[in-house]
C-alpha cells in the first residue's frame, strides 16, 4: 500500500472540497444563465412581436413558438454555461472571495501543485481543508434568484403583449387613408371562411384544396397591407385553384352526357336530375345515393342498372375516361352482384347451402364494389363541386380588390374557364333540359348557354348569375332565347347594360311591337335547386361591390352588408 | 515556498525551528502586544506596526510629533522582549564613532600598549535613534550602514552587531530648521515608517490616569532574543500565493510614475516611485500580518493592510505635489484601491 504524503493527501482532499463547490456553483450559474437566456430569448420576442407588430401580422404570430424561443435560449445558454469547466486554481479564488477565505485555498492549492511539505506548508494546507469544511454553501454561494434577469423577462414579455395587442397607429392611418387594405383583409377572410367550410375528411383533393386555401388566405391576410401584394397572392392562389380543376370541364361534359341515360331507369333518375341541375353537390349526393341504394337492389335491379350504367359508361367514354370507368366498374360490379344473386338463389333451390353462403357473399362483395365505384363518382363530383366554389369566390374577392384599387378588371381570361364550366353544364342539359324548362317556366334554355363571354361572376349589376352550373335555373337572368324575341346578342354585349329600360338586341324596334325585358321580367318559376352555399360567396360579393360602385344608398349599406355578412355565417 | 532576499540575516535563512509553531508565534506576538498596550496607551496600530517590523526582521522609522511616545514606546518593547537596549539622541554634533564606538590606546598588562575597541550604542538589540535627521549626513551615513550591514567597521576591524538587531529611528515633522532629512537612499533601508498619531480623546483621559499615578506599570518579559530570532525565521516561511504575490508586484509597480498602468495621481506627483526593497518590505510585512492575524498565508488584505508603511517613504514627490498638499499616503491610497486583484 502506498501511504501519501501529508502534502499529498491535503491536497487530494482540498481538490475534492473545491470540486464538490464547483459542482454547486456550476449549478448556481446554470440556473443564473437560465434566466439570462429566457431574458434575451424574451427581446428575441419582442422583436418579433414589434416586426410583425409593424406589418399588422401579429394574430399571425404562432404563439407556442413565442413562448418556446425564450425557452429554448435559457436552456441553451444554461446547458452551455453547465458545460463549461472552472479551473481549479479559479475555483480555487472564487471561493477565497466568496467564503472570506483570504486566500487560504489558492495558496493551499499551490502549495500541493508544488509538492510542498515544510511544516509551515503543512499547516497551511490544513488550515485551507478546515477552512473549506467549515464553508457553509448557501450562506457563502446563496441562492440568488437573479431578480433582474427575471424582472427584465417580465417587463419584455408586458412590453411584448401591449405592443402585441395595441393597434398600429400607422396602419390604422394607412387603413383609412387606403380603404382596399381593409377590403384585402376581408377577401382573405372571405378565403378563410370558404377554406374552413370545407370538410376536410372528404376525399384528398378536398383536403389538398382546404389546405390551399387556408395558406392562401392566410399569405393575403399577410399581404393585406400592401394590396397590390395581396392582390397578386389573390391572382396567384386563383391560378392555382383552376389548375387544380382542369378537369373539372371534362366531368361536366361527361355527366352531362351521361344524364339521359340515366334517365332512362327510375333509380338512376335521381341522378340523372341531379346532373341535369348542373350543381355538382347535388350530382355528388345523388351518386351516394346511388351507391346505398344499389347494395339493396334485386338481381333483377341491379341487371337493369348495370345495362343503364354500362350505357351511359358508353356516353361517357367519349368524353371523360374517369367517369367512365368509375360507371363501367359499377355496371360490371352490378353484374356480377346480379349473376352471384341468380346463383345463390339456384343454389337455395337445390339446396346446397354451402354453395349459396358463398353465392351470397359475392353478391354483397360485388355489390360493394358497385357502391364505391359511384361513392367515388361522388368523390368527384363533390370535389369539383368544392373546386368551383372556391374560383367564384377568388375571383369575387380579386374583382373586389381590383375595383378598390381602382384598376379596370379584364376578367375575360379569367373568367374564361368559371363560364366555360358553366355553359358547358348548361349545355349538357340540353337535350332534355329545354322541354323541362319551357315547362317550368318558360324560359329558354338555349339562351342560358350564352357566349363564352358570359361573366359567370359578379359582373352583373344586380343580376343573379349561374354560379358553375347553378346556370338558367329559377332565378337569375335569362339571356333570352328564340321565344322571346331576343336577338341572341352575346352576354359580354349584355354586361354592359346597366339600366333595365334598355333594350337588348340589335335591330330597331318598331312602336307597334313589344319586347320582353329580360331584367324587369319575373322570375322563372322552377325551384332553386341550387345549394345555397354555392351562390353565396357570389350573392355575399355584391354588397361589397355596391357599396364600392355606389348603386346603394350610403344609408343601406350597412344593413346589405350585415345581411350577407349573416348568411356567410350561416 | 517564496523565499524573498530581503534583509536576509548573515548567513542565508535557516530552517524554522522545530519547535516554533504557528501557536506559539501567534501567542509570543500577541503577548508582546499585550504587554506594550499596558504601557502605551492608544497607538495599537503603531504597535502592530513595530511588532510587525520586529518580526520581519526590519527597522523602523517612526515620525510624530514630540511627546507621542515613540521613546516610551521603543523602550517598553525592549524591555518586553528582554532584549539590550540603547538610546541615541541625535543632534548635529554627534560624530560616527559616537554611535558605532571607537577604539581607545590601552595599557596592556604586559607594559604595552594597544588599541581596543569600544562598542558605541549600535551595539545592543534595540537602538533607538531619536530624532535622527538631527544629526549630520556623515553620522546618519554610520547608522544607516550599520542598520543595512548589520555589521561596523572600525580602523581595519569589523565588528558584528548582536542579533536580533532593531533600529527604530525617530524623526520629527516639525522643526525642520537645523535639521538634515534623510536621504532617500536612505529612507529605503527602513522596512516601515510609521506614524504616530495624535492621542485620540479618550486615550488622552487613559494616559493621563495611567501616568500620573504613583505606579506606572511596568511591562513584563514575554520574549527572549533567541525567542524572536526564531519567530523571525518562522515568519519568513509564511507561504503566499502567486496571485497576491502579482498583486504586491502590481502595486510596487504602480507606484513608478513611469510604468504605463500607474494612476495619473502618480504619473503626476511622484518623481520616483518604489524600489523592489519596497516591494520586498511590503511582502515580508504582510507574511508577518498573516499569521499575527491568525493565518498561515498572505491575504490580498495583508498586502493593503501594510501598504502604507512600507511604501510611503519609498516614493519621492515632486513640486507640484508640495504645490498641491498632496502626501505620499494619498498616493498609495489610491494605488491600492485602483490595483486589480487579478
Amino acid at each position: 500500500m502506498t501511504m501519501l504524503s501529508p502534502a499529498a493527501t491535503y491536497h487530494a482532499e482540498l481538490r475534492e472540497q473545491l470540486g464538490s463547490v464547483g459542482r454547486a456553483l456550476s449549478v448556481q450559474r446554470g440556473l443564473l444563465w437560465l434566466a439570462r437566456g429566457l431574458a434575451a430569448g424574451t427581446f428575441v420576442v419582442l422583436g418579433v412581436v414589434v416586426w410583425a407588430w409593424t406589418r399588422d401580422a401579429v394574430k399571425t404570430l404562432p404563439i407556442p413558438l413565442l413562448v418556446v424561443v425564450p425557452v429554448s435560449i435559457g436552456l441553451l445558454t444554461a446547458l452551455v454555461s453547465l458545460s463549461v469547466r472552472r479551473k481549479m486554481n479559479e475555483l480555487a479564488r472564487h471561493i477565497d472571495r466568496a467564503a472570506r477565505l483570504q486566500e487560504r485555498s489558492t495558496t493551499a492549492l499551490e502549495l500541493g501543485a508544488r509538492g510542498e511539505d515544510f511544516p509551515l506548508a503543512i499547516a497551511q494546507m490544513r488550515d485551507a481543508v478546515e477552512h473549506l469544511k467549515r464553508v457553509d454553501l448557501l450562506e457563502a454561494f446563496p441562492l440568488k434568484v437573479p431578480r433582474n434577469e427575471l424582472l427584465t423577462t417580465f417587463f419584455v414579455v408586458v412590453i411584448a403583449a401591449i405592443v402585441g395587442i395595441s393597434p398600429n397607429p400607422w396602419l390604422l392611418r394607412a387603413r383609412a387613408s387606403n380603404p382596399s387594405i381593409t377590403i384585402a383583409r376581408e377577401q382573405a377572410q372571405r378565403v378563410q371562411r370558404l377554406a374552413d367550410s370545407i370538410q376536410p375528411n372528404d376525399s384528398a383533393e378536398l383536403d389538398a384544396l382546404r389546405q390551399l386555401l387556408s395558406k392562401g388566405a392566410k399569405t393575403v391576410d399577410a399581404r393585406s397591407n400592401e394590396p397590390d401584394a395581396a392582390l397578386n397572392a389573390l391572382q396567384d392562389l386563383e391560378q392555382q385553384v383552376q389548375q387544380m380543376g382542369a378537369g373539372d370541364d371534362q366531368l361536366a361534359a361527361a355527366l352531362a352526357a351521361i344524364a339521359s341515360a340515366l334517365a332512362a331507369d327510375p333509380t338512376t333518375q335521381g341522378l340523372a336530375d341531379a346532373i341535369n341541375t348542373g350543381d355538382m353537390r347535388q350530382i355528388s349526393q345523388a351518386a351516394r345515393d346511388l351507391a346505398q341504394a344499389s347494395r339493396s337492389l334485386s338481381g333483377q335491379e341491379q341487371q337493369r342498372i348495370a345495362r343503364v350504367l354500362r350505357d351511359a359508361a358508353g356516353r361517357a367514354g367519349r368524353v371523360s375516361q374517369s367517369v367512365a370507368g368509375n360507371l363501367s366498374d359499377a355496371a360490371s360490379a352490378l353484374q356480377s352482384a346480379a349473376a352471384a344473386n341468380a346463383a345463390d338463389a339456384s343454389d337455395v333451390a337445390q339446396g346446397d347451402q354451402g354453395r349459396a353462403g358463398q353465392q351470397g357473399a359475392a353478391s354483397s362483395q360485388a355489390a360493394q364494389a358497385a357502391s364505391d365505384a359511384l361513392n367515388q363518382l361522388g368523390d368527384s363530383a363533390s370535389a369539383a363541386d368544392a373546386r368551383q366554389r372556391a374560383a367564384s369566390q377568388l375571383e369575387s374577392s380579386r374583382n373586389a380588390l381590383e375595383r378598390a384599387l381602382g384598376r379596370t378588371q379584364s376578367r375575360s381570361g379569367n373568367s374564361s374557364s368559371s363560364s366555360g364550366r358553366s355553359s358547358s353544364g348548361s349545355q349538357s342539359s340540353s337535350p332534355s333540359q329545354s322541354t323541362d324548362q319551357s315547362r317550368a317556366g318558360g324560359q329558354g334554355q338555349a339562351g342560358d348557354q350564352g357566349g363564352d363571354g358570359m361573366d359567370g361572376n359578379g359582373g352583373m349589376p344586380g343580376g343573379d348569375q349561374g354560379n358553375g352550373g347553378d346556370t338558367g335555373q329559377g332565378g337569375g337572368y335569362s339571356t333570352g332565347g328564340p321565344s322571346q324575341n331576343h336577338t341572341g346578342a352575346s352576354v359580354s354585349e349584355l354586361d354592359a347594360i346597366t339600366r333595365p329600360e334598355q333594350v337588348p338586341g340589335g335591330g330597331a324596334v318598331a312602336p307597334d311591337q313589344s319586347s320582353i325585358n329580360p331584367y324587369t321580367s319575373d322570375a322563372g318559376s322552377g325551384n332553386t335547386r341550387t345549394a345555397a352555399e354555392s351562390v353565396s360567396p357570389v350573392y355575399s360579393s355584391q354588397p361589397t361591390q355596391g357599396n364600392d360602385s355606389g348603386s346603394i344608398p350610403i344609408g343601406l349599406r350597412d344593413l346589405v352588408k350585415d345581411y350577407f355578412s349573416s348568411l356567410d355565417q350561416k | 515556498m517564496t523565499v524573498l532576499p530581503a534583509n536576509v540575516p548573515p548567513g542565508g535563512t535557516p530552517a524554522p525551528p522545530s519547535g516554533t509553531t504557528p501557536y506559539r508565534f501567534i501567542e509570543t506576538a500577541r503577548a508582546i502586544e499585550t504587554e506594550v498596550g499596558q504601557v502605551i496607551i492608544g497607538q495599537s496600530e503603531v504597535v502592530r506596526g513595530v511588532l510587525t517590523c520586529l518580526l520581519a526582521g526590519g527597522h523602523a522609522l517612526l515620525e510624530g510629533i514630540p511627546g507621542l511616545g515613540k521613546t516610551l514606546l521603543v523602550r517598553t518593547i525592549g524591555e518586553a522582549l528582554d532584549l539590550t537596549f540603547s538610546r541615541v539622541q541625535f543632534t548635529p554634533d554627534l560624530m560616527p564613532a559616537d554611535i558605532t564606538g571607537t577604539s581607545i590606546l590601552r595599557d596592556t598588562s604586559d607594559g604595552g600598549r594597544s588599541l581596543e575597541f569600544q562598542p558605541g550604542p549600535l551595539f545592543a538589540h534595540l537602538v533607538l535613534a531619536d530624532e535622527v535627521n538631527r544629526a549630520t549626513p556623515k553620522t546618519q551615513s554610520a547608522l544607516l550602514e550599520a542598520m543595512q550591514e548589520r555589521r561596523v567597521t572600525s580602523g581595519r576591524a569589523t565588528h558584528t552587531l548582536p542579533e536580533p538587531f532593531f533600529v527604530l529611528a525617530t524623526q520629527n515633522p516639525i522643526e525642520m530648521e537645523g535639521t538634515y532629512p534623510l536621504p532617500e537612499a536612505q529612507l529605503d533601508r527602513f522596512l516601515f515608517k510609521l506614524t504616530v498619531p495624535y492621542p485620540s480623546e479618550d486615550d488622552l483621559l487613559r494616559i493621563a490616569q495611567v501616568t500620573t499615578g504613583a505606579n506606572m506599570p511596568h511591562p513584563n518579559r514575554v520574549a527572549s532574543g533567541a525567542a524572536l530570532l526564531e519567530l523571525m525565521h518562522f515568519a519568513r516561511d509564511v507561504p503566499v500565493a502567486e496571485p497576491v504575490l502579482r498583486f504586491a508586484v502590481r502595486i510596487v509597480r504602480r507606484t513608478n510614475p513611469e510604468t504605463p498602468d500607474a494612476p495619473a495621481e502618480i504619473k503626476r506627483f511622484a518623481r520616483y516611485g518604489s524600489s523592489p526593497r519596497g516591494l520586498q518590505s511590503l511582502v515580508l510585512g504582510a507574511k508577518v500580518r498573516g499569521l499575527l492575524e491568525g493565518r498561515y498565508n498572505v491575504a490580498f488584505e495583508d498586502i493593503r493592510a501594510v501598504a502604507l508603511a512600507a511604501l510611503r517613504h519609498r516614493i519621492i514627490l515632486g513640486f507640484e505635489a508640495d504645490a498641491e498638499g498632496v502626501t505620499t499616503d494619498k498616493l498609495i491610497h489610491d494605488v491600492v484601491a485602483t490595483t486589480p486583484e487579478e
